[in-house]
């Protein structure tokens, strides 16, 4: 059962934006990200909107595996949504007895939800089309200027693929500990929520130990294969910008500059 | 030449309590006096805390000595100045696989050791594929690390010494987690590289039988070396063995108490079929 939780979304697919380099990605994620945030008017929106079903439609990835991490986010949507819609001050258009939607509450909801879902869906766009270890080289490369402020950006980069490495291991080692206490007569179903947690403890203890056991095999195993600390590394598949990663960046800024000039775009339909 | 020179090596272990105070010291190797040549294949057996590993780990400066000297070729452990250079000569795979793969991807694990040393991705591309073709495991380049057999990442993780061009390969235990067919294939693999690579090969195992492949086996008890013989010798020694934990199989030991007996054996009958051939 536990086995079945997958880690990381990658998504296999000859397509040009898989081909492009993660840094581009990860530089195209967090504009895409700011361009939300700076929205003010229904231009922006459109423009964002645009951007969206471009990099859908490059991806070639099927539509349902990019919306799959919407059903987690339902939750905190509808929580958003009502509260937006019932407790924002301003002109009444609608009464249920207490409560009233407002007009006002009524955009900043549908604001509020468009932001989120494209939230979601760029940052999956993101993680579909970038493996975990570019991801994490990606990263490394593209915040390698904190070098100088003596932060080591090199080692943090090879945690993180370490963790992800190990992931599907400890999920494995989970798997053996439980069915192990299970055969001891432990139930991890029964009971209410502090007797649940309570259950687990005999399943955390063996864990860390068993975790801190592989780190210090692991730590020997780096070391014997030359492996220290503020050296410099090469790498198998150094990154290199290609022509194709600059022609997105240039997009990129023509993309964030229009934003921008949207700011400025009075509009009297709805003052989103 | 010798690649490796092992004298009076002595290693100490602290024994903390609970609260982290050392209480006592515990010996675990005791005055060691060794040298292994270039290109020869050692067996190392011995029981539960014998001291193998520890021995092994020695070897590659992951524990340096109390008292006496490790000199791999010539270069001195103690030495800090040589640690990458003695580290690069010596590679080593541990017990468990899983716990040694850095990387999500084969090619990427092999390439660590590689990246360490300032390689070039050109170089580091050649060399992984002729690591992988030496080990019968080409078509496992661009695989997931968590989804291989245990066989299988155990040769991965030797494929990322033998991309480090390193000629002397330590395996502690290498075959304890796989079954008899992969044990087997894994073994296979390593003699021919130490005979066609002149690789000096030392093998840490709890597996008798392993000694067939070896050129010369040391027994390791209560961290003092109490035999260094050949395969041949050693089984004919099977009372000895076994005062040190070590049980023949089936057949060697047939061929030891023929021996006792009066039958005049060669003494490299270790398997049914040689055994025939001699008893016809």
């Amino acid at each position: 059962m536990i086995r079945d939780i997958t880690f990381g979304q990658y998504y296999k697919k000859d397509s040009v934006i898989h081909s492009l380099d993660p840094r581009v990605k990860l530089v195209a994620t967090l504009i895409f990200l700011i361009s939300l945030f700076i929205s003010t008017n229904i231009f922006a929106y459109i423009l964002a909107t645009f951007f969206l079903i471009i990099s859908i439609v490059l991806c070639k990835v099927p539509f349902q595996y990019i919306i799959r991490g919407l059903k987690s986010l339902l939750f905190l949507l509808l929580i958003s949504i009502v509260f937006n819609i019932f407790l924002t001050p301003g002109e009444k258009i609608l009464i249920f007895g207490p409560l009233s939607v407002t007009k006002e509450g009524l955009v900043i909801a549908i604001k509020m939800a468009i932001r989120l879902i494209y939230l979601v869906i760029g940052s999956s766009i993101l993680t579909l089309t970038t493996t975990p270890s570019k991801l994490t080289d990606g990263l490394e490369k593209g915040l390698s200027f904190l070098n100088v402020f003596k932060i080591p950006v090199a080692e943090i980069a090879l945690m993180m693929s370490i963790a992800l490495r190990f992931i599907p291991i400890l999920i494995e080692e989970v798997d053996k500990i439980m069915k192990a206490q299970i055969s001891r007569g432990a139930d991890f179903d029964k009971g209410n929520l502090i007797e649940k947690a309570k259950s687990l403890v005999p399943l955390l203890v063996p864990l860390f130990v068993s975790a801190f056991r592989r780190a210090n095999d692991l730590a020997y195993a780096m070391e014997s294969r030359c492996y220290s600390n503020n050296v410099k590394r090469t790498k198998l598949r150094p990154l290199t910008y290609k022509r194709i990663d600059y022609i997105t960046y240039i997009i990129l800024l023509v993309f964030i500059v229009l934003i921008f000039i949207t700011r400025y775009i009075k509009i009297d339909i709805i003052a989103l | 030449m010798q690649n490796i020179q092992i004298k009076n090596l002595i290693v100490d272990f602290d024994i903390m309590n609970s609260e982290g105070a050392v209480t006592s010291q515990k010996r675990a190797l005791d005055g060691i006096n060794l040298s292994i040549n270039e290109g020869e294949f050692v067996c190392i057996l011995g029981r539960n805390g014998s001291g193998k590993s520890t021995f092994a780990k020695c070897l590659n400066a992951l524990i340096l000595p109390t008292f006496g000297d490790v000199l791999i070729n010539g270069m001195n452990t103690k030495d800090e100045t040589k640690t990458i250079e003695i580290r690069k000569n010596i590679g080593m795979a541990f017990q468990n696989p899983d716990n040694q793969i850095v990387a999500s991807i084969v090619e990427e694990d092999i390439a660590f050791g590689m990246e360490n040393l300032c390689i070039d991705s050109e170089t580091m591309d050649k060399r992984i594929n002729e690591s992988l073709e030496c080990l019968g495991i080409k078509d496992l380049r661009y695989s997931v690390t968590s989804k291989l057999s245990g066989g299988q990442k155990q040769k991965v993780s030797i494929a990322g010494i033998l991309s480090m061009k390193s000629k002397i390969l330590v395996l502690d235990e290498p075959t304890s987690m796989i079954d008899k067919n992969g044990r087997k294939d894994l073994i296979d693999r390593v003699k021919r590289l130490n005979k066609d690579e002149k690789i000096t090969v030392i093998l840490i195992s709890h597996y008798i039988d392993e000694i067939s492949y070896a050129d010369r086996v040391i027994v390791f008890n209560n961290g003092k070396v109490t035999m260094d013989d050949t395969p041949n010798n050693i089984t004919l020694r099977g009372s000895e063995l076994e005062k040190y934990g070590i049980m023949l199989p089936y057949i060697p030991k047939l061929a030891s108490a023929l021996k006792a007996n009066g039958i005049n054996l060669k003494g490299n009958e270790f398997n049914v079929k040689e055994l025939c051939q001699f008893l016809k």
